[in-house]
């Protein structure tokens, strides 16, 4: 059986080239297959179903199903001649047409002012509000009191983050690995955040300062998730986003159109997952808004 | 009540499905506090804090799935032990099942699965994006919007091509696929020629003489004006070719753009070539040196490239398609008749345009006869108008530019500013011509030679009181099956004292014929 690619994140192709020493099969999803590199670090097939969710690791697959391939953990996995192959299952994956997309930060043109951003951020709200839309930590970030065990949990945590203009480094770890959901949903919030908080720092020249607090994150959570979040806590620390995600950070800073429509995507992402990464998002924007934005006096761009 | 775990080790299931089992097992009766998450380090310590913690959670990892439960008895673990099983093993459907109403491009899709093809005309920032998300989902997509940039055309129709899906546009005006007049198109019948066009009254034109002729189209497939240039490499336009040359019900394919560069049309001429079936070259302008030297079929206006695929469908020989289709007498009598009243002065055409490719022909062919023609979109840059409101000399203007529809429909819909533009004309004593396109069809106006008729009254008074006659000539490009039909619009423009003629190259040569005084 072959299978074409396209839309390869240019961390992928860097990945790939670790294939060609055999890697395994490290989990399978309906719409996706992650694989583990000789070098333990991951590399995403997701299937052309879930495109807009496209991702710094990812490569996406011409295939509406993976349960269809009938891989499981553990299989084989080698990039050779540009296929890679499922060595058990004689399952290639023409590598061949490499359109590529790049997640890293791009500037985007001027950032808004901050009041246009507020704006943008109560309009989010309202319609989150609005909408129900209250899965994840959404309720967190639109005042709405969490059931969950786990919200109940993260709430305090994220009052002392917002009331503190310094960040201490051990009130955020509180929330790495804390959670429902494959990536628990503190990691995706912190996701969000951390993401928010790498664009804000590259527009508003706080890269140095934002960095302290960050590096000794990055050391952190590998201890403290599993290797599918943790891989992606540590892209997001990195200014790395989902093609979604960056449409949307576009869309609520920059002078663009803004689109709901992209916003009911990334709700609609995994479980609660897209949920939990967007409130973070609004969570690193309010927080910026608050301490960072006005402490600034050069915007660069 | 009774503390219960399941610990699946190495396990990772979608949030999804966690997120289901977490609902499901709430819902059971005796279920008082259920856990479901990753074995990392703070999820275990929240099952302390909540008295969820058992032995079992001792040495999970963050790999683990965990499944803690406050539950009533063992009996109630156990139904909740085999519910979490069953939704392990099930393949339940992603998305849940809340109707969706389709107030976007997503929503509309999801909505209408069995619907291939996305027709999007948003504001043109916004446009790529929405193209680009049909395309994703495995649509073909007409974008008729413009200000798209060129990279982004690039990048859908790169997408598109591999996909082996459609990007009709962007600034695509014209389609009819499978029978369906997509925007600016008329009313077709089906039969054996497939078009393939970069430009929409270009289409337009010629899908309608096919009609006129008594043949018909399989599909018209616009690519959007800018598709052969070099930028864009012809993607959409070999793509199209390809399509129809798959396509056993097209016996002939014609193909309508404004000149290519010589490297894409050497690409296009190529493909075209290896279709094995007879193609019909129109590159308005173009020369026959290059289409005859792949053996293709060139032609020189549009209704000639019409005209000639009829002809190669029915397998007869392609002529060069006459002057003018109706007898000679009668082309002399019409002459006689709009000159006889003019003054030696009037001597200058004004053509009013609505369709773009129809203004490029009538600069065209003016253009070989008296050397130059003004315009507002001239065909070299020495001709411009200072003024587009202004016209000098022989002028051609383009009334679908950009400068005309900021903040005010296409003149195929709305006539006003092109009914002031015939009264202003009429005002100048040079002016022996007044020559105009009417296109019918879907999206244009649902009268647009009765939107004219008071203007074009109006002009020939004005110029009868000062003593001269102006002649008004036209073209309807348009069949009689269109929402306005064919008669019926001929008709009205013939009682304004309309000179009426069977396509626009026809009325372009009339209207040179009467500013000559023949």
């Amino acid at each position: 059986m072959e299978k074409k690619a396209y839309f390869f994140s240019k961390n992928s192709l860097r990945i790939l080239k670790t294939l060609q020493n055999e890697g395994r099969v490290h989990s399978v999803f309906k719409n996706s297959i992650n694989i583990l590199t000789p070098e333990k670090t991951l590399l995403t097939l997701l299937s052309k179903k879930k495109e807009i969710y496209r991702n710094p690791i990812s490569i996406v697959i011409d295939e509406e199903d993976f349960t269809n391939w009938h891989i499981l953990p553990h299989e084989k996995v080698v990039y050779k001649d540009d296929y890679l192959i499922f060595l058990n299952r004689k399952l290639y994956v023409n590598l061949g047409n490499k359109i590529t997309w790049d997640s890293s930060f791009r500037y985007f043109g001027p950032l808004s002012p901050p009041h246009v951003i507020q704006k943008n951020i109560e309009t989010l709200k309202f319609f989150i509000k609005v909408m129900k839309w209250n899965k994840g930590l959404l309720p967190l970030v639109i005042d709405v009191f969490p059931h969950s065990p786990f919200s109940k949990k993260i709430l305090p945590i994220l009052i002392e983050i917002m009331e503190d203009n310094h960040m201490n480094l051990e009130v955020i770890e509180g929330i790495v690995g804390l959670g429902d959901g494959l990536t628990p949903s503190g990691d995706d919030f912190l996701s969000g955040f951390l993401i928010i908080l790498y664009y804000f720092g590259r527009y508003l020249n706080l890269t140095d300062r934002l960095d302290r607090i960050i590096s000794p994150l990055l050391e952190i959570i590998p201890t403290k998730t599993n290797l599918i979040s943790a891989t992606f806590l540590t892209l997001a620390a990195k200014g790395e986003a989902f093609f979604l995600l960056r449409e949307i950070i576009k869309d609520l800073l920059g002078r663009r159109a803004f689109d709901m429509e992209n916003i009911r995507f990334l709700i609609e992402y995994g479980g609660t997952s897209g949920a939990s990464i967007l409130a973070g998002l609004i969570f690193g924007i309010d927080y910026v808004l608050k301490h960072l934005y006005r402490e600034t006096k050069e915007v660069i761009v | 009540m009774t503390v219960k775990t399941l610990v699946k080790k190495n396990s990772y299931y979608d949030s999804v499905t966690l997120m289901i089992i977490t609902n499901d097992i709430k819902k059971l009766d005796g279920v008082e506090e259920v856990l479901v998450g990753m074995g990392t380090e703070h999820n275990i310590a929240l099952a302390k804090d909540l008295g969820l913690f058992t032995s079992e959670l001792e040495g999970v990892t963050a790999n683990d799935l965990i499944i803690s439960m406050k539950v009533a008895d063992e009996g109630v673990f156990e139904k909740a032990v085999a519910k979490v099983e069953e939704l392990l093993s099930s393949k339940q459907e992603e998305e849940e099942g809340e109707e969706v109403k389709p107030q976007s491009i997503d929503s509309a899709m999801d909505a209408n699965p069995d619907a291939n093809l996305v027709l999007i005309s948003v504001p043109g920032q916004f446009a790529a994006r929405e193209a680009r998300k049909a395309l994703l989902k495995d649509r073909h997509v007409h974008l008729f919007s413009d200000n798209v940039t060129i990279e982004e055309e690039l990048e859908l129709k790169k997408l598109a091509h591999e996909r082996g899906l459609l990007v009709m546009g962007p600034d695509c005006g014209t389609a009819i696929i499978n029978g369906a007049a997509l925007a600016f198109a008329n009313v077709v019948a089906k039969g054996p020629i497939g078009i393939v066009a970069a430009s929409g009254t270009g289409a337009q034109e010629t899908s309608t003489i096919i009609a006129k002729n008594g043949s018909g189209i399989t599909q018209l497939i616009g690519t959007g004006g800018r598709d052969l240039k070099e930028a864009i490499g012809g993607i959409m336009m070999i793509d199209g070719i390809k399509a129809l040359a798959e396509d056993p019900d097209t016996k002939v394919i014609l193909l309508v753009s404004k000149p290519p560069a010589e490297s894409v049309a050497r690409k296009v001429l190529d493909v075209a070539k290896e279709t094995g079936k007879p193609v019909v070259v129109h590159f308005i302008g173009g020369t026959a040196e290059l289409v005859n030297e792949y053996g293709l079929v060139f032609s020189e206006s549009l209704e000639d490239a019409a005209v000639k695929a009829v002809a190669l469908s029915k397998g007869e020989e392609p002529k060069d398609a006459p002057e003018f289709s109706i007898p000679r007498e009668k082309v002399e009598e019409i002459v006689k008749r709009e000159t006889e009243g003019m003054k030696p002065e009037q001597k200058y055409i004004r053509g009013l345009y609505s369709g773009g490719t129809l203004c490029d022909e009538a600069m065209l062919f003016m253009t070989r006869e008296f050397g130059g023609v003004y315009s507002n979109a001239p065909l070299s840059p020495e001709f411009k108008l200072e003024d587009s409101l202004k016209s000098k000399e022989h002028t051609v203007i383009d009334l679908g530019e950009d400068e005309f529809t900021v903040g005010r429909p296409h003149p195929m819909i709305d006539s006003t500013l092109r009914a002031e533009r015939i009264e202003e004309e009429a005002k100048d004593p040079e002016v022996a011509v007044i020559l105009l396109d009417v296109v019918l069809g879907y999206g244009s106006n649902p009268d647009p030679a009765g939107s004219l008729l008071d203007a074009i009254k109006k002009a020939k008074e004005e110029a009868t009181k000062d003593g001269r006659y102006l002649s008004v000539v036209a073209s309807v490009c348009g069949t009689e099956d269109d929402p306005q039909p064919l008669s019926e619009q001929v008709r009205k423009l013939e009682s304004a004292g309309v000179v009426v003629m069977p396509s626009n190259i026809q009325a372009v040569r009339m209207a040179i014929k009467i500013a000559k005084r023949g």
